[in-house]
């Protein structure tokens, strides 16, 4: 949800589109919870929130379940048995099957038309790991339905809805501070007694919460007498999901006009196991608009996405952001590079508009974010091991509590049922 | 590897991993309790016998394995 300003534009890290957010929907009573209703939210195109460019042809996503059903028998007719079984799967609830189970070997079982899998599947490439070994069907359907029934936009940077957080934090008489960055959570008789900040700054507390990375909180635990080895070893060395390049294209005024839907674009490859990988090859986009920044409506910045594996960066993994060796710069500019030819294909104009661009990759994430090897969503589920790769909140010391994307769910609707796990787990301790 | 194998590979790594002494780690004895195991630490136990023996103990077959002697019988036919 952090986002930062380059020049005159905000650029988001993460939050491109959410859904469910509709009344009834699924994150709907959970954000009127936390008072984040009242923001500006702009519902997406309801005849195509995603516009999606295969190789055979362009398909449209409608929003609301039994309309998008219908646009895909438009497309596919002769698939009409498997899209009303993936209309069932999208209201499915059986939470223990879907995680049991093999996204993609489903999808197998119940379409035929490997072109149909893909628009079934292109939206998805951005907002999960599409790994045909190991990604369970929970993933999948969260990460799908929720948009499918309803799709926004937050008009403004994702800060907006920080600083709305942080005043409902500050109404319940909470203290939020900046820039204290913990280094160490000391522990004495089986319980976290305070957390001490590079700054020298300490924080005594009964219950310690951590949203960072597992591995990454069990680092500030150097000695502790309840956390066994195999503990520490399984959070460290679990595996985690690919990352995300990020291209943010700051374009002329009055260049490209504001489009209300997202955009994929996908080559010869699948867009499943569709990562960068170490020969820096991009297979497929994602090109979102975000609103902040749209004047007379006309958009200042696009962003592309695609997804990028740690091999991509490896060579670069023992340099820190700003003092990058040779080479890393090339190939961030090759990437961009290859992901504006591709979403030419869509905007023929884009090179032509581009005032100047920014770009992130796996190591900037783990630099600013903490996250072990950049993975966007955290540790990896995997259907045939959901007793390993589904993460408990609790913790060996009792008054330390997981949170965030890496335990149940990513995603912004999957890191808010994930906190409230974790409440309910604090309640169960 | 064979169940003496086995037997002398749990002991030396559940005691290393979960930091008890060898000896505790005999056939008869209840893991959870030798082990001090709760549903959290299950896990850890699910993951020890992963890393070393390659063999996944899915949730449902966790009743059946009480004492070490069920841990050696589950390995030995599974692995």
């Amino acid at each position: 949800m952090q986002s930062y300003r380059r020049g005159n534009i905000n650029l988001d890290t993460g939050l491109h589109y959410l859904g469910g957010l509709e009344k009834g929907g699924i994150l709907y009573s959970r954000f009127l919870n936390l008072g984040l209703t009242t923001l500006p939210w702009k519902r997406m195109d309801l005849d195509a929130f995603e516009e999606i460019h295969t190789p055979k042809g362009l398909y449209n996503w409608p929003q609301g379940i039994d309309r998008f059903i219908n646009a895909m028998l438009q497309y596919f007719p002769h698939q009409r048995e498997g899209l009303e079984k993936y209309c069932q799967l999208l209201k499915c609830t059986d939470e223990e099957w879907m995680q049991k189970t093999n996204a993609w070997d489903y999808l197998n079982s119940i379409i035929t038309d490997s072109e149909l899998i893909e628009v079934l599947s292109a939206p998805a490439m951005c907002k999960m790991e599409l790994r045909r070994q190991s990604l369970p069907l929970f993933t999948f359907v969260h990460g799908t339905a929720a948009f499918i029934e309803s799709s926004w936009r937050l008009d403004g940077a994702g800060n907006i809805l920080v600083e709305c957080l942080m005043r409902q934090i500050k109404q319940l008489g909470g203290q939020l501070y900046a820039n204290k960055e913990v280094y160490k959570l000391f522990e004495a008789d089986g319980k976290i007694i305070s957390a001490i900040c590079k700054d020298g700054t300490e924080f005594d507390a009964d219950i310690f919460i951590s949203d960072a990375h597992p591995a990454t909180t069990l680092h500030l635990i150097e000695d502790s007498k309840v956390i066994k080895k195999i503990f520490r070893r399984r959070m460290v060395t679990q595996e985690n999901t690919a990352g995300m390049f990020t291209l943010h294209l700051q374009v002329k005024p009055n260049a490209i006009k504001y489009f209300n839907r997202n955009i994929l674009v996908t080559g010869t490859n699948s867009v499943w196991d569709n990562a960068i990988d170490e020969n820096h090859v991009v297979k497929g986009i994602m090109i979102s608009c975000p609103l902040a920044d749209v004047i007379n409506g006309y958009a200042t910045c696009i962003d592309i996405l695609t997804p990028m594996s740690w091999d991509a960066v490896k060579k670069w993994e023992d340099s820190r952001v700003f003092h990058r060796p040779d080479g890393y710069k090339e190939m961030k500019d090759s990437v961009a590079r290859q992901c504006i030819g591709m979403a030419a294909s869509v905007f023929p104009e884009l090179e032509e508009s581009i005032e100047c661009m920014y770009s992130s990759t796996p190591l900037t994430y783990r630099d600013y974010n903490a996250i072990p090897r950049g993975s966007a969503f955290g540790y990896r589920k995997d259907y045939q091991n959901p007793l390993m790769t589904i993460v408990s909140a609790r913790t060996p010391v009792r008054n330390l509590l997981l949170t965030g994307q890496s335990l149940m769910l990513h995603g912004l609707h999957g890191v808010t049922m994930t906190a409230e796990y974790t409440l309910k787990s604090m309640g169960e301790n | 590897m064979t169940r003496e194998e086995i037997i002398k590979k749990v002991a030396e790594t559940l005691s290393e991993e979960f930091e008890v002494e060898q000896d505790v780690i005999t056939p008869d004895a209840v893991i959870y309790d030798t082990l001090d195991l709760d549903s959290l630490s299950l896990v850890d136990l699910v993951a020890v016998v992963q890393y070393t023996f390659k063999v996944k103990i899915p949730v449902s077959d966790l009743p059946s394995v009480k004492t070490f002697n069920d841990l050696y019988d589950y390995i030995e036919s599974h692995q």
